[in-house]
């Protein structure tokens, strides 16, 4: 079983992502802890409040579509079809800066290690990776650096405010 | 020039630990090949046709002589003792071993410098006028805002995987030294009618295979906006970019296909949502980023004094005389020059550096100019603040060391990418075009007399070497295997920035000295009193040029 990274430690991930062509067009048929494609989320997203349903996100989906579900969704998951497309980088950023999400979001598909560091200053707080991989070494990783120069969802100041 | 605080230590210090990691990763086999490859991009690292290639920063332009040294022992201990300047102020080492590359950033690290974002599909060094802070045309110094952008852009965690490399170039100046319409951003710096310093914005100009001259989005920007304007840009970029093609994903094509005016919509509205947070620069920082680029300790000078003794000296002896009139310019403290290094003598390619040249450099610098000096974009290196009294002895100790050849901004004082000779992407040579120009205009009276000629030198339409705002620009083109070279005209790299246009066919590489050459007597047989090569081609049109150099031999 993939495993889930999260700032307060490890553990396996239970949640299950949905193709499009898998997802349910009934919301009683959605199980607890499945990630939705945005579209039948959006579909469907009256009869998920206080569910433990997530949607996810495609890097050339607009997060705006989630703007007024925000206080409802417990997980975003930004999917990554390739380490090299930066867009989720943006998505998570604007998810929590400008629409005030609070809740997980996530990255998953092909990100790699030495993206964590950078995922989680976007506002990222969750990372699947596959299950045999080097957990102590991409815990390093999330921590490349002690300091940055400019502000991101970790901290809103940037250096040169916080700089004697 | 900027000096490290406790925080850019630790900061570069990780870097290297960092990139130490991932090399060890990739050495283990832990690491695939093209998961590897963006992360040692992004510490300057390339894989050529030779071997690897390393690219160190030259944040602005700005090295001092401790730096030099440093790179003249790194270019002798981990290279084959020398080094090459290139377009964008920055300095490329040719035979670095991967394993080596760690232990290279920890001695730059020392010396606070690094590669840090030279390569890659990221934000990369901001560029500027060399002669900034000491230039009389000089409107506000660029240097405390392009320190300031370098370390917003310094590991922005957000735009570090963009669609394509971006490019920042900031001018402070009347007239363009940084060439800001042909970059991804470019930033004029200007100030409104009530004396406020702020930015022009200009988007969307690049070289490369689609020539863009940039767009202007934003007439006057308030300087403490530049951070939160500068993120909605990229933002915007990042999530609107072509990635499916990469000669499409440059900023310039979205700018272009969604038209400037609605392009800067889109980063309007963004900025409308982040202008109000904390990366509003404050007026402490701009204080102390002020502070780094106060004026040296100049001494009183009487500068018309001066020039009388220094134009005695010049009419006794000639080649003094030219070299002052081509390689010095003026500054705007009284009895101070600025004064230019021609890294483009004969023989040499343009822009290459030896290690004890490197540190001939640092002791001039230290001698001459308070132990600064500037890289700039023609590739040359120049002195910014020499006393008047000491220009002679300069020059005695810049001929014997090679930089006193009295070409800058002449024909011969060319861009030159490194072509084929290095560059993977090449499709011809560029270092022996430009050694053949040299060697067919060596009188040194006749190039004088022709005055400001750009001419700049791409191996492929990737155009390193600026071929498409040269004057006259030669591009390296493959034909069925063999290299030939294509000739174009009129460019100017300048605020009334301009494209040049393909004169013809193109040449073999015997025949482009002589085209040169037709060229430059088409202009000498054409051209009025007091116009510049450009003015007379602006004049007459590209039809006497070509009617000349592609006349039917009897």
């Amino acid at each position: 079983m993939p495993q889930l990274i999260k700032t307060n430690g490890v553990s396996p991930d239970t949640w299950q992502l949905l193709e499009a062509d898998a997802a349910p067009n009934d919301a009683a048929l959605v199980r607890d802890n499945t990630l939705l494609p945005l579209q039948s989320y959006l579909d469907l997203a009256s009869e998920l409040k206080e569910r433990a349903v997530g949607v996810w996100l495609a890097s050339d989906e607009d997060v705006y579509a989630l703007q007024a579900l925000i206080e409802q969704v417990p997980v975003v998951a930004c999917r990554f079809a390739s380490f090299m497309d930066g867009r989720g980088f943006s998505q998570a950023r604007i998810l929590r800066e400008h629409l005030d999400y609070e809740g997980e979001i996530r990255a998953c598909g092909y990100f790699i290690q030495d993206q964590l560091f950078y995922l989680h200053r976007c506002g990222f707080d969750a990372f699947v990776v596959e299950d045999d991989a080097d957990i102590e070494s991409m815990v390093e990783s999330l921590r490349d650096f002690s300091d940055s120069y400019q502000a991101a969802c970790d901290n809103p100041a940037p250096l040169f405010r916080r700089r004697a | 020039m900027y000096v490290y605080d406790e925080y850019d230590h630790k900061i570069i210090q990780e870097r290297v630990a960092q990139f130490r990691r991932q090399t060890d990763r990739y050495l283990d086999g832990k690491l695939r090949e093209e998961e590897f490859l963006p992360l040692r991009l992004q510490n300057g690292l390339y894989v050529q046709r030779l071997a690897p290639m390393l690219r160190i920063a030259v944040p602005y332009g700005m090295l001092n002589a401790t730096q030099l040294r440093k790179l003249a022992s790194i270019t002798r201990d981990y290279d084959k003792g020398y080094c090459h300047f290139t377009t964008r102020q920055n300095i490329q080492l040719n035979w670095p071993a991967l394993e080596q590359v760690p232990d290279i950033l920890a001695e730059l690290a020392e010396v606070e410098m690094h590669a840090v974002q030279t390569s890659g599909n990221c934000i990369r060094n901001v560029t500027t006028d060399q002669f900034a802070g000491v230039a009389t045309d000089e409107v506000v110094d660029p240097r405390p805002y392009c320190e300031i952008i370098r370390q917003w852009s310094t590991f922005h965690p957000e735009f570090a995987f963009l669609p394509r490399k971006f490019k920042i170039a900031v001018s402070g100046t009347e007239e363009d030294r940084a060439a800001i319409y042909f970059h991804d951003i470019g930033l004029q710096l200007v100030k409104n009618d009530r004396d406020e310093v702020g930015f022009k914005v200009i988007v969307g100009g690049g070289l490369g295979r689609t020539p863009v001259i940039g767009s202007v989005i934003r007439d006057f920007l308030p300087e403490k906006d530049i951070l939160t304007y500068l993120e909605s840009i990229l933002r915007v970029y990042n999530l609107l970019g072509r990635r499916d093609n990469k000669y499409k994903a440059r900023i310039k094509i979205l700018v272009k296909s969604l038209g400037p005016d609605v392009f800067a919509d889109h980063v309007e509205q963004e900025w409308e949502k982040m202008r109000d947070t904390q990366s509003l620069l404050t007026d402490k920082e701009l204080t102390r980023a002020k502070g780094y680029f106060t004026s040296p300790d100049y001494e009183t000078l009487d500068d018309a004094a001066l020039a009388i003794e220094l134009n005695t000296k010049a009419s006794e002896n000639k080649a003094f005389g030219r070299w002052l009139e081509r390689n010095v310019v003026a500054h705007r403290q009284p009895g101070y020059r600025a004064v230019t290094l021609s890294l483009k003598p004969v023989g040499v390619p343009p822009g290459d550096v030896s290690d004890q040249q490197l540190e001939r450099i640092a002791d001039l610098a230290e001698q001459f100019s308070f132990g600064e000096v500037r890289t700039t974009h023609e590739q040359n290196i120049v002195l910014g603040d020499v006393r008047v009294d000491t220009l002679y002895a300069l020059w005695q100790e810049l001929k014997s060391a090679g930089f006193a050849t009295p070409n800058i901004g002449t024909l011969t004082d060319m861009i030159c990418c490194p072509g084929g000779d290095y560059c993977s992407l090449a499709n011809a040579k560029s270092i022996p075009i430009a050694e053949d120009i040299q060697r067919e205009f060596d009188d040194l009276d006749y190039l004088y007399d022709l005055g400001e000629l750009d001419l700049n030198i791409s191996g492929c339409m990737n155009a390193c070497g600026h071929h498409h705002i040269g004057h006259i620009g030669i591009l390296g083109v493959d034909k069925r295997g063999e290299e030939f070279y294509q000739v174009q005209l009129g460019g100017s790299q300048r605020y009334d920035a301009k494209l040049a246009r393909v004169l013809g066919p193109a040449f073999s590489r015997e025949e482009v000295r002589h085209v040169v050459r037709e060229l430059v007597e088409t202009y000498v047989e054409r051209r009025v009193e007091g116009e510049t090569f450009l003015q007379t081609y602006e004049r007459i049109g590209i039809e006497p040029f070509k009617e000349r150099v592609y006349a039917p031999v009897n």
